[in-house]
């Protein structure tokens, strides 16, 4: 494994895998709740590399991305990515279409009709665009972020689990980044060119077909380390017999 | 029925929690995208309930729950949020909201948060 390579303990490695095992669970439930959906099937892998190494971001491709960013605050410092290939963007749009159109359909907002011609549009019923193409592109890209607002949500939270590193992040923002802009930015703005990042791909498969959502969790080296530190210290205190190991751990 | 005043970022979660609300008989007076809308919309509308988002651009969730804990001690304010933070539902609560509810939530899980709140 090429984890020995980094020198990941067995206990970070596992605690790797929990981790993984714990946020994607949740985040494919959350994913369910939100859109009503039934996910046929799901599989997920983690990777520890440096940006240069990392197999997994190799499947971004070259293309246009959608790109959910959040800088990660509190005892762990960094930045937080949820990225789509554009392929991807466009078959969860198909997916959701229905869930949005009902979501977005009008309701009537009655009482603020006094309000409303006193002058605040803030009254107004967020809803009235759906039906163009550039509606339902902008209500996408607002879906994006809420949906990048919940799952580094569940990461940090299975985070926290695994090192006790109270973690958060900032309000997200979705983008759409056609030359790959913003990864490169997260990746190269590190303070070492060997810096570690952890890496999720996400494939699962709606309706017959796969969808794969990407994460890149890049702490600083400080806080990285921290991590490892703490979970080294951590791990003998878990209730190891309710872990279950994923089968496609990759460390590089 | 409660007249409720949604608050949140998010388009689409300010408009999923409205359906959600509306599902189960109550009127969204409002919805608001940040902090300074939520609080002038409280001060207009009077909403007998907030749903008030943690994570908001500008005045945190948290500033705007105390401000308005300020304008009217007697607010019902839900706190809604998908941050990981471990102490965010503490805080919540210690700032004057009276639940805390984690994102997503299911329909008839909110529906109940709000019968909950409006007995206290």
């Amino acid at each position: 494994m090429i984890a020995n390579q980094l020198s990941l303990t067995r206990k970070q490695i596992n605690s790797f895998d929990r981790f993984l095992v714990d946020g994607t669970s949740k985040a494919l439930n959350a994913f369910e709740t939100m859109f009503a959906l039934n996910i046929d099937s799901s599989d997920s892998t983690i990777e520890i590399a440096t940006g240069d190494n990392s197999e997994i971001l190799k499947h971004l491709g070259s293309g246009t991305l959608y790109v959910v960013s959040s800088a990660m605050e509190g005892d762990m410092q960094g930045s937080i990515l949820l990225l789509l290939r554009s392929g991807d963007f466009k078959y969860l749009g198909e997916v959701v279409r229905p869930v949005l159109s009902l979501i977005y359909l009008s309701s009537p907002d009655t009482d603020l009709a006094t309000l409303d011609s006193q002058k605040p549009d803030w009254t107004q019923d967020d809803d009235t665009r759906h039906t163009t193409d550039e509606a339902f592109h902008e209500q996408m890209m607002d879906l994006l972020a809420e949906i990048g607002n919940v799952l580094f949500g569940l990461y940090t939270r299975a985070m926290y689990k695994i090192c006790f590193l109270n973690t958060h992040h900032s309000v997200p923002e979705a983008l759409r980044d056609p030359d790959q802009q913003i990864i490169q930015q997260v990746l190269s703005s590190t303070e070492v060119a060997d810096q570690l990042h952890l890496v999720i791909e996400n494939e699962f498969v709606v309706m017959k077909r796969t969808i794969k959502l990407w994460c890149l969790i890049s702490p600083t080296q400080g806080s990285f380390q921290n991590m490892l530190n703490k979970i080294e210290w951590l791990y003998d205190y878990q209730d190891q017999g309710r872990f279950k190991p994923v089968q496609n751990y990759v460390a590089t | 029925m409660v007249k409720i005043l949604v608050v949140d970022d998010s388009a689409f979660a300010r408009n999923s929690i409205s359906k959600m609300v509306e599902s189960g008989g109550h009127e969204v007076v409002g919805r608001a995208e940040d902090g300074e809308q939520a609080l002038k919309m409280y001060r207009s509308l009077h909403p007998e309930l907030v749903i008030l988002d943690y994570l908001l651009p500008g005045k945190s969730g948290e500033v705007v729950l105390r401000e308005m804990i300020q304008h009217d001690p007697s607010a019902r304010v839900i706190m809604i949020s998908g941050s990981g933070d471990i102490m965010i539902e503490e805080r919540a609560l210690q700032s004057g909201a009276k639940v805390f509810v984690k994102k997503p939530c299911m329909s008839e899980d909110l529906l109940k948060v709000i019968d909950q709140v409006m007995e206290i």
